[in-house]
């Protein structure tokens, strides 16, 4: 029966379009809204929301140490330029399209590394998955991201309290556990630390396949501009909603004291196996995170020409490159494997 | 969660007020959101719940979303987790119901309900099947209805990525429906943002084979 594509999606719309809501019903889901909140800040509700706060930062630190590493944008050009997808070059690209705000596709790229045996991108999975509080996802990725690591309970919730770094991020920049890390930042070239249970990572050791985590110095080689405003590449056109800010405002400055649960929590509070899985030698990538963050400062790194150049173009290349029969979804990914190489 | 009366008029105490930009925000997106869920759950009350969870996440971590690129754009891949967390709570395949194919407009009041009833699954299937974020600007924008720049706003994306992304969109759909014979306003997206249904005389451009989108591919 032939007939045109749009006579077909003029099919597809449905008897009921959009809705619109009353003055009661909305007052009515803000109040149940809030009182949600408050359920949840009793501790009875989801995960302590500075630990969404933190996980994103973690995986925009990770995301940033792997682009930042030497050849990284160089094993993801050769990607793009079509040849035989590595492993490398997937993570990188991946990266590059989570710090492009794409984390669709970032996703895919990791599971396609990851799928070869990347440790790193199963653990951008996991911090991935984590941001949208997909637990059970992040829990397969972790286990992915570490085989000889079982997540353990218990171990990673002192750490929040243990370190400077969430110290750091509660604006209490003179607790006392901070000494450590600010030792830390003086010697910035290694991280290999004299704490116990710090990842010393010179030993290259740390399943993440190579080099996922680059040492402090050359990793961040990609010079330093003033810039400082790479988290919004664009002065984006103020929505509408933004102007309403300011207006009867909930007390408590910058409004985080008011959302945040009491200090101490924890980043992975929830659920309880994937607090902070340890390796045996102590070592725990959620502290490298943090320690790595505290080293590239407030703001993340600016990107050089070349690579703001880079993360413009990616996301707009990507595109296409979505559209390359490339065996997707991931349902199916497995079975063209074994098509293939039957 | 009850919605008779607003909590401030039961007196618990200490409840802060949401702050402004995020009520706006809430208000702005909450009815295209629930429609979204429904479509999943179908049916409102779950849906109204999926989209509050989802608001509650959003506000715990508001100031983190406003600091993002774009805000809409976390806040809905935020609901499109819930809703399919929902989905799967509940043992519902995570995709957009069949239902839908029931409920169109074509439907009601066809002179061959069979027949159109039997195209109308065709057209959902295909559009099930489509990339996500192709999938998403479709529904939006083909089976609930929403406008061009309706739809970029929802997703957080920018207009030219909805008629980017709906022209790869269509092109598949072309491809899974068999359609690729026919003309249409494959390219121009800007004509059908008047609601009607484009027939521009596409006949330069079209053919058998035609990849849609040839003219943007960089080498």
């Amino acid at each position: 029966m032939p007939y045109s594509l749009d006579e077909a999606l003029a099919r597809a719309l449905l008897s009921r379009g959009p809705r619109r809501y009353t003055r009661a019903e909305l007052e009515a889901a803000e109040a149940r809204i809030a009182a949600r909140i408050a359920v949840g800040r009793a501790g009875r509700g989801p995960r302590a929301p500075e630990a969404f706060a933190q996980v994103s930062r973690y995986l925009t630190t990770l995301c940033w140490t792997v682009v930042g590493q030497r050849g990284a944008l160089v094993h993801m050009s050769a990607l793009l330029g079509g040849r035989i997808p590595e492993p490398d070059g997937a993570r990188v690209l991946g990266c590059v399209l989570q710090l492009a705000g794409r984390g669709d596709g970032a996703r895919f790229w990791w599971q396609f590394a990851a799928g070869a045996g990347d440790g790193a991108s199963a653990y951008c999975l996991y911090l991935h998955h984590m941001t949208l509080g997909e637990a059970h996802e992040a829990e397969l990725w972790h286990r992915q991201a570490g085989p000889a690591r079982h997540p353990r309970h218990g171990h990673g919730h002192d750490h929040g309290d243990g370190h400077g770094l969430a110290a750091r991020e509660r604006e209490d920049v003179g607790h006392p556990q901070d000494r450590g890390t600010v030792r830390l930042a003086q010697d910035h070239g290694d991280i290999r630390l004299a704490q116990d249970h710090v990842h010393g990572h010179g030993d290259g050791d740390c399943g993440y396949g190579h080099c996922a985590l680059g040492h402090g110095g050359e990793g961040r080689g990609l010079g330093r501009e003033e810039d400082g405003s790479h988290r919004r590449r664009a002065a984006p056109e103020e929505a509408p909603w933004r102007r309403a800010a300011g207006e009867g405002d909930a007390p408590g400055g910058p409004g985080r004291a008011v959302w945040l649960p009491a200090a101490g929590t924890a980043a992975f509070d929830d659920p309880p196996d994937d607090a902070g899985p340890e390796d045996a030698d102590g070592s725990d990538p959620a502290l490298v995170l943090r320690v790595l963050a505290l080293l590239q400062g407030e703001g993340y790194p600016p990107p050089s020409g070349v690579a703001a150049a880079i993360l413009t173009y990616v996301p707009e290349a990507v595109q296409f490159v979505d559209e390359v029969e490339l065996p997707l979804p991931a349902d199916d990914f497995a079975e063209r494997i074994a098509e293939l190489t039957a | 969660m009850t919605e008779s009366s607003p909590l401030r008029h039961t007196g618990v105490a200490n409840l802060p007020p949401l702050p402004a930009d995020f009520r706006a925000f809430h208000q702005l997106y909450r009815p295209a959101y629930v429609r979204w869920a429904e479509l999943y759950l179908g049916g409102r009350p779950e849906a109204e719940e999926v989209v509050d969870h989802t608001f509650e996440q959003l506000a715990a971590e508001w100031q983190e979303v406003l600091s993002l690129d774009s805000p809409a754009g976390h806040a809905w891949a935020t609901l499109k987790h819930r809703t399919l967390e929902a989905t799967r709570a509940r043992g519902l395949r995570p995709v957009v119901m069949d239902n839908a194919a029931f409920e169109t407009q074509a439907l009601h009041g066809a002179a061959d309900p069979v027949g159109e009833l039997e195209e109308s699954l065709r057209i959902h299937q295909a559009i099930r099947e489509l990339p996500e974020r192709q999938h998403d600007v479709i529904v939006l924008r083909y089976c609930i209805g929403y406008s061009t720049a309706e739809t970029a706003d929802i997703l957080g994306i920018s207009v030219p990525g909805v008629r980017s992304t709906a022209r790869y969109a269509r092109h598949r759909l072309k491809e899974a429906l068999g359609l690729t014979l026919c003309e249409g306003a494959e390219d121009d997206e800007e004509a059908l943002d008047g609601g009607d249904g484009g027939g521009a005389a596409g006949g330069a451009r079209g053919g058998v084979g035609r990849r849609d989108g040839d003219d943007a591919v960089q080498p």
